[in-house]
């Protein structure tokens, strides 16, 4: 039976759910599903310009499952830019950071410290707001 | 709630900063008393502890509760997580300065 996945933490949700290829030949076949903890590792490493330790640290993952993270969603980014995929993001075993909701009504992300839920957006006041995490 | 926004321009037809601690200005936003000002960035240009240095002014200085960014780096995140201060990430790239008083009901 093999062993679990890690769950990983990510800090701040991607506001995007994918890209989609411009040109003659992007291909409209079964697009590159990235998980959200694939994409973490890319803005932790690639972006943040962090080392491997202080990634895992703070995705609270081991080193060598982080590495083995990275190394998936480099390849599928190679993938998608070579072969002129859809990327999507979705999915993984990723929990975010605790007390991020989204408004749907503004479309933003806000976190929340207090010890009762927010009721309403801090920023349009609608109460159309869901809980991620 | 007192919020900070970083702007790219001295005035209310601003675009939100890409990035916050950079940012050239800061509009600060008393919502309770519908009104605002707009600092600049003392800080905009050091080589370091950027994150570190406008969050002191921000907070010690101005009061900041709230913050309303488009991206967030890595250090400015874990301040407002040690300082416990909100985060909203907005969804679309160059919203404008208008929009957020628009949104928090606060006169351009």
């Amino acid at each position: 039976m093999p062993r679990p996945r890690q769950e990983s933490k990510i800090q701040i949700p991607p506001r995007i759910s994918g890209f989609i290829p411009l040109g003659y030949y992007s291909k409209e076949t079964e697009p590159i599903k990235m998980n959200l903890e694939e994409y973490e590792v890319i803005r932790l490493l690639d972006y943040e310009n962090l080392s491997q330790e202080q990634a895992a640290i703070i995705m609270e993952i081991s080193r060598p499952t982080l590495t083995r993270i990275y190394e998936r969603a480099r390849k599928k980014i190679a993938k998608t830019l070579v072969e002129s995929h859809k990327l999507v993001l979705e999915g993984g075993t990723a929990i975010f950071d605790r007390g991020w909701f989204e408004c749907q009504n503004c479309k933003s992300f806000f976190n929340n410290y207090s010890e009762t839920e927010p009721e309403v957006c801090p920023l349009c006041s609608k109460g159309n707001i869901i809980k991620i995490s | 709630m007192i919020l900070a926004v970083p702007i790219d321009q001295n005035n209310t037809t601003a675009a939100i900063s890409l990035k916050f601690a950079r940012s050239p200005y800061f509009a600060i936003i008393y919502t309770h008393e519908n009104k605002y000002l707009i600092v600049e960035n003392p800080y905009k240009d050091q080589k370091s502890e950027v994150g570190k240095n406008i969050f002191s002014m921000l907070v010690n200085d101005y009061g900041v509760k709230s913050i309303i960014g488009f991206e967030l780096g890595l250090n400015v995140y874990e301040i407002t997580k040690n300082k416990q201060i909100q985060v909203i990430i907005i969804s679309k790239m160059n919203q404008s300065f208008t929009q957020v008083l628009n949104w928090l009901k606060v006169k351009p």
